[in-house]
């Protein structure tokens, strides 16, 4: 796995154009007085799409079936994926989480610096659930054929919102008065939940994306 | 007892009109060559061989296992040129050596980079922007870089000319002296192999036409050139194929010396791997 991982981390490299750009436009918000939150949202987010991209890279020129031929399981090939996805996540978010924090202060914005604190793994968490929805699809559809399904999905999901909503007026539920009882468990328990909720949706993501790669065939 | 590192046994593929039906040896020391047209199966035996495909039916065993078993430990002990497929093209030859140095506890990075070098391989220069035949000086390096007991090479040679063709198959020579290893090669430009191979397999339209040491098939397999009375009155018990010429007919033999003392006045040509691949294909059985 290792081995994958340089390789990945040499095909980042590359496009380190990129990810300076990303960083500028960060620095430039963060300068602007935008959110914090979103900021950090922002670069966690497309680091780690740019990290999911090694993927589209191994399908180039048939890559893949050659990096089958190495010593390297296709579970093993799996996992790499998500390690590296969610580290370069983790690595982004923390660069751009103490450049918010560190701009913040500097500059006096009367940001504030708890909330911040609180709320910012949620980004991180959404960022690892991002890459645990987009790493089967990638691995079975292709980077292109991934994006057209990802636009189909969230219409999908809008529809979904909008129907649930609906639902809830016709069977007369009070949505409030669930967000009150959610409030009341703490933003501690709040967090730990989600954070047991990705780790388990991103186990069985996992487990999907070894049994795609276990079929398929190059 | 010979030691046999990869076995075919009546191992079968479908691709709708597409039937693939082989049984292929390479023994320990032995430089096997598969060479067919293109499009005779040759790629899909190594990607089964390679575990990239599954079968539907016989069975593969490579380096005593089946290619859905092997462990990285196995895979250590193989090296691959696929045709088709290879490292990234947006990776240098610098950005390898870590990569290789990961994956293979036997790869050697300084003679690693001396090859690339003498082969005028530029190290930090995107393998996409490689000609055609540095990029298959490249994979080859790659291959005999750790090491493996077993190199399975599907056409290392196209699009190189000459003396870059050469150059390879000198470095295969070179990787095969110490007596321990073997090559599964294939290609479809029959010098290359006639010069390197210990044995051939020739394969058409998914079938194994032929499977004959090369000193036999150079040096017993003959053609046959005869007037229709000649034919007449030949002795056929020795003749695998004839076919029908303008001036009579041509026939292959693998008793050429039988022919050449009984029948002095036949013409008889040295049976090249082409001439006898083109005869056992579009030749008639008797």
């Amino acid at each position: 796995m290792k081995g994958m991982l340089i390789k990945d981390f040499k095909l980042l490299a590359t496009q380190k154009r990129t990810i300076g750009l990303f960083g500028m436009i960060g620095l430039m918000l963060i300068v602007t007085n935008m959110d914090p939150g979103f900021v950090l949202a922002y670069l966690t987010f497309l680091c780690c799409n740019l990290a999911l991209s090694t993927i589209s890279y191994d399908n180039i020129d048939n890559g893949n079936a050659f990096l089958f031929t190495l010593p390297l399981s296709r579970r093993g090939y799996v996992s790499e994926k998500y390690l590296f996805s969610i580290g370069i996540g983790t690595a982004a978010w923390f660069v751009s989480g103490a450049m918010c924090l560190l701009i913040g202060l500097i500059q006096k914005t009367g940001m504030d610096v708890s909330e911040f604190v609180v709320y910012a793994p949620v980004y991180l968490l959404l960022a690892f659930l991002m890459a645990a929805f987009m790493i089967p699809i990638q691995l079975k559809f292709g980077a292109e054929r991934a994006r057209t399904i990802l636009v189909g999905m969230v219409g999908g999901l809008f529809l979904v919102v909008v129907l649930t909503g609906r639902a809830i007026k016709k069977l007369g539920l009070d949505v409030e008065k669930l967000f009150h009882a959610f409030g009341g468990l703490g933003i501690g328990t709040i967090l730990f939940v989600i954070c047991i909720l990705v780790i388990g949706l991103t186990a069985v993501s996992w487990r999907i994306s070894c049994r795609i790669m276990e079929k398929k065939e190059f | 007892m010979e030691e046999t590192l990869l076995e075919l046994m009546g191992f079968q593929k479908h691709y709708g009109d597409f039937h693939l039906n082989c049984s292929l040896k390479v023994q320990k020391g032995c430089i096997t060559g598969l060479i067919g047209q293109n499009g005779a199966g040759k790629t899909t035996i190594f990607k089964s061989i390679l575990g990239l495909i599954a079968g539907d039916g016989g069975k593969i065993r490579i380096l005593g296992k089946d290619p859905a078993k092997l462990t990285a430990k196995d895979r250590e002990k193989t090296g691959v040129v696929l045709a088709d497929s290879g490292f990234s093209g947006y990776l240098t030859v610098s950005d390898l050596v870590p990569v290789m140095k990961s994956l293979y506890r036997d790869f050697d990075a300084d003679d690693f980079r001396q090859k690339c070098s003498d082969f005028h391989i530029p190290e930090n220069k995107k393998i996409k922007e490689f000609s055609t035949g540095m990029k298959a000086k490249l994979k080859l390096l790659i291959a005999m870089s750790h090491q493996a007991k077993l190199l399975i090479l599907d056409e290392p040679t196209a699009g190189l000319d000459v003396m870059a063709r050469e150059g390879l198959l000198d470095l295969m020579r070179e990787y095969m002296e110490d007596g321990e290893r073997s090559i599964l090669i294939s290609s479809h430009i029959s010098s290359d192999l006639e010069n390197l191979c210990d044995d051939l397999y020739m394969i058409h339209e998914g079938q194994i036409l032929l499977h004959e040491d090369t000193d036999v098939l150079l040096g017993e397999y003959g053609v046959l050139k005869l007037t229709e009375p000649e034919f007449k009155r030949l002795d056929k018990q020795y003749i695998l194929r004839c076919k029908k010429e303008d001036y009579g007919y041509s026939c292959l033999t693998d008793q050429k010396r039988f022919y050449m003392e009984n029948y002095p006045a036949a013409a008889m040509e040295k049976g090249s791997i082409d001439q006898v691949i083109t005869m056992m294909i579009r030749g008639d059985r008797l």
